[in-house]
């Protein structure tokens, strides 16, 4: 086992490697000029010049990969001109964020989606079924953008019942001292109430939002493996010895009908992971994604290029997880 | 149990959002919260160029010499930047060949620190500006400051060397960028800290910056000026114009910048909020490349000239918060001459222009939309349906901002809408980066013989009567030619709450929070 995780993190340099370089050039071939991004309209073309030769632009493309791989080897991030701070810790600053409206929105599709698809399966054809399937249909389908903009005019706009969809805080309640990143957490621990609500109902409508699609999925997935593993000789086996429904349900048969499951959530992640673009640039939350997105329109290469090397770093990473958690869920997958 | 675990949380949820939505509470007493359409990128006043940083440096920093201001018969105080005032220089004098200024600091002035400003201080801080490259560096030659003739004479005395007698040198002076530092600071955490963190002479203390929400300034008590007014200053982050707009009338911010035009009428009927808009020198021009076919005949440009519905722009786009460009240099800015502009709409001038010109049945042309200004789309709009009507077709290309910076800046493109605010107001730095045939700004291949001539001898000229006299004689040339279709001049609108006074316009647009009180 361990040592199948540890060939598994070194097939992963290779793939980072691979990484920097996509990011490297797609950076590049972005049209603006980052030189003139810093030095604005009004400085004569030798002052450009100068500040082009200072941010390294003026040397050939591979003199730059070079400088940026060796900077990296020294866990260096660059230098994000557009923030004032070293790329490292702004992905420090703004990655709880969207670690934890990432989080909170899979927590409600796992939360509604497992059950559902449970529900739907064993009364397959029922009510519950016909509702299951046109939530997925509608989730699969509605544009995160669109259904976050309802959601503010429905429940910001008309309802009051959320505050101003900006942020992860209201600016009244004030900054809750940062002991994990997550807002949440972080005013459980100092007993800020006023902080924890105003943190938990700003949460709120983004990781709906951005729940959805991952929600119609997993629900869907758990139905169809729940359908498949219902008709196995071993579900007739444990009912015929007596055994109590729920416990037949959710002892055995979910527990190898959500194999494929697993897979699809640990895909999920990086899904959200990227919709979460979406819903922070729509509900001003101040996550990586803003931040990226900020960084493109910048024309600001080192945070798009530390972007790019932790989502790939992320990705590979959850997806050895699943590839662990398997072996819990069906102790006959062997590592090797 | 664990079905337990999950449903209890779900009940916590489900509870807290039954508890329903706090409102923002009252805003603290001695608290000015100011709504801002974004977090600024630097504090390294070598380096910034957006409102926010600039913004705040000003409040952190103080410079030599600053702008003074004029109460004007309607009540409003605005800045003025041919009015130089002293600030950490208490007095200064100039040689008679106007060559070299001799300043004489301030005694016992502090950083919020407690090193004491003095010579050494202006000299780290001229060396710094001169040794990085960027606007800084490049206003040193604007302002014709020789780095090598920068001098401390004692302790509390510095001189500084122009190359060349220069009518904007103390203007430069007053500038953010010029905003005098603390060496120690410096030289113990290094240039990229200045980036994010700043400690100056200033009325006010920075608590934190975050670009993603904001920026607290806490008032700094020992202001050698006496202490501000209030204690503590918030910058909010707030993207979405409707939503600084909708804070603003809630009450639940004290001022708004950026408020967009078309709120300003609703804005002025609401209670607790006044609107302050001032005509700024920020201007939008449709530029059209002189070096390309068919608008290197001026006779073109004057037809289009004559096609744009300026009325309806300045009416119905910018909701009459703004007033019409009668120059390249705008109202307000010194050497200003407007007299020479003859171009109403009137079609049928454009169409008896165009076939003077050879296009009696007009032609096609590629406009490019530069992304982030709603105002510039509309109005680009409004220009193709007019310029329809003679015959003229405009293909609008829409582009990201970055995309259209760096074709416009490799003059490519063939015509397109712009707005530009110079850092010094002034129409030699003016005219000199847009429209001298060597401008660094001039895109669009603009090249009258006869305008360089008179910028070249308005910028030798050391008297300030003669020198303005000769900007005024260019512009007429250029508003013939028109390189430009000059659209309008922006008003600078700022919303703020009954009972928060002391606001002052300066054409930098830049908000000081020193006289503001609550």
């Amino acid at each position: 086992m361990a040592s199948y995780v540890l060939k598994r993190l070194l097939y992963l340099l290779p793939t980072l490697f691979g990484v920097t370089v996509v990011a490297f050039v797609i950076t590049r071939i972005l049209p603006g000029d980052p030189a003139l991004m810093v030095a604005g309209q009004q400085v004569s073309q030798a002052t450009l010049e100068k500040v082009r030769a200072s941010m390294g632009l003026d040397k050939p493309l591979l003199t730059q990969y070079f400088f940026y791989l060796k900077a990296l080897l020294r866990g260096d991030l660059g230098f994000a001109w557009h923030t004032g701070h070293p790329v490292l810790r702004d992905l420090l600053t703004y990655f709880p964020a969207t670690v934890e409206l990432t989080l909170t929105s899979l927590l409600i599709a796992l939360v509604l989606g497992i059950p559902l698809g449970v529900a739907s399966a064993t009364k397959s054809g029922g009510l519950l079924d016909h509702l299951s399937r046109v939530i997925a249909l509608v989730g699969v389908s509605m544009p995160i953008f669109w259904l976050g903009l309802v959601l503010i005019s429905v429940f910001f706009v008309t309802l009051r019942w959320v505050p101003a969809p900006m942020g992860r805080l209201s600016f009244a309640v004030g900054p809750v001292p940062s002991y994990t990143g997550s807002v949440i957490l972080d005013s459980l621990l100092s007993h800020n109430w006023a902080a924890l609500r105003d943190g938990l109902m700003h949460l709120l409508l983004p990781s709906i939002a951005l729940s959805t699609g991952t929600l119609a999925i997993v629900m869907r997935m758990t139905r169809a493996s729940m359908l498949e593993e219902l008709g196995k000789d071993y579900v007739r086996t444990a009912r015929a010895k007596g055994q109590r429904e729920a416990l037949v349900l959710y002892k055995h048969t979910l527990k190898n009908a959500l194999i494929p499951t697993v897979t699809v959530i640990g895909l999920q992640i990086g899904m959200l992971l990227g919709g979460a673009v979406i819903t922070e640039t729509i509900f001003a939350w101040p996550g990586m994604g803003r931040y990226v997105t900020e960084s493109i329109m910048a024309t600001d290469y080192a945070p798009v290029q530390g972007f790019a090397l932790l989502s790939a770093f992320l990705y590979a990473i959850i997806n050895l997880g699943v590839d662990i958690l398997y072996g819990f869920l069906d102790p006959r997958i062997r590592y090797s | 149990m664990r079905k337990y675990t999950i449903g209890t949380l779900l009940a916590v949820l489900l509870l807290v959002v039954a508890l329903g939505a706090g409102t923002t509470g009252a805003l603290a007493a001695g608290t000015i919260t100011i709504a801002y359409s974004e977090g600024g990128h630097t504090l390294d006043p070598v380096m910034a160029n957006d409102l926010t940083s600039d913004t705040v440096i000003l409040a952190v920093y103080d410079q030599l010499v600053t702008y003074g201001t004029r109460k004007l018969p309607d009540g409003r105080v605005v800045g003025v930047t041919n009015d130089i005032r002293p600030m950490l220089a208490e007095r200064w004098t100039v040689s008679p060949d106007k060559k070299v200024y001799t300043f004489y600091l301030r005694k016992n002035v502090k950083f919020s620190n407690g090193d004491p400003v003095n010579a050494d201080a202006v000299l780290f801080t001229l060396n710094r500006i001169a040794n990085t490259p960027g606007n800084g560096s490049f206003l040193f030659q604007v302002a014709s400051i020789d780095p090598k003739q920068v001098k401390k004479i004692d302790d509390y005395t510095v001189q500084i060397g122009l190359t060349r007698p220069n009518a904007m040198f103390l203007q430069v002076l007053a500038m953010y960028t010029f905003s005098i530092l603390d060496p120690a600071v410096v030289k113990e955490h290094g240039n990229e800290w200045l980036a994010s963190h700043a400690v100056g002479s200033g009325p006010f203390k920075l608590v934190s910056w975050d670009p993603a929400n904001g920026v607290i300034l806490d008032a700094n008590k020992d202001y050698w000026q006496g202490p501000p007014k209030v204690d503590r200053v918030v910058m909010q982050v707030i993207p979405e114009s409707s939503n600084r707009v909708a804070f603003l009338k809630a009450g639940s911010v004290d001022m708004a910048v950026e408020v967009p035009p078309k709120d300003v009428r609703d804005l002025r009927a609401a209670p607790g909020v006044i609107i302050r808009s001032d005509p700024s020198v920020r201007i939008l021009y449709f530029a059209m490349n002189c070096g390309v076919k068919p608008f290197d005949n001026p006779k073109v440009r004057q037809a289009i000239s004559y096609a744009i519905p300026y009325k309806q722009l300045i009416n119905d786009v910018m909701y009459g918060q703004a007033q019409q460009l009668r120059s390249p240099v705008p109202d307000g800015m010194p050497g200003y001459n407007g007299s020479a502009w003859h171009y109403s709409y009137d079609l049928k001038k454009a169409k008896k222009l165009l076939t003077e010109a050879g296009y009696p049945h007009g032609f096609t042309f590629d406009f490019t939309l530069g992304s982030g200004f709603d105002d510039w789309e509309q109005d680009a709009v409004l220009i193709q349906a007019s310029l329809a009507q003679i015959g003229v077709k405009m293909n609008i290309t829409r582009m990201a901002r970055p995309q259209f910076l760096q074709l416009m800046s490799q003059k490519k493109l063939t015509a397109f809408i712009s707005k530009w605010t110079s850092f010094v107001n002034d129409p030699g730095y003016h005219l000199g980066f847009l429209l001298d045939g060597k401008g660094p700004a001039n895109y669009i291949n603009y090249d009258n013989p006869k305008v360089d001539a008179l910028l070249a001898e308005a910028s030798k000229e050391t008297d300030t009567a003669s020198r303005l006299k000769l900007y005024e004689e260019a512009q007429p040339y250029i508003v013939r030619d028109a390189p430009w279709a000059f659209l309008y001049q922006y008003a600078r609108v700022v919303g703020i709450r009954k009972g928060v006074s002391g606001y002052i316009f300066y054409p930098d647009e830049l908000i000081r929070f020193y006289p503001l009180s609550k």
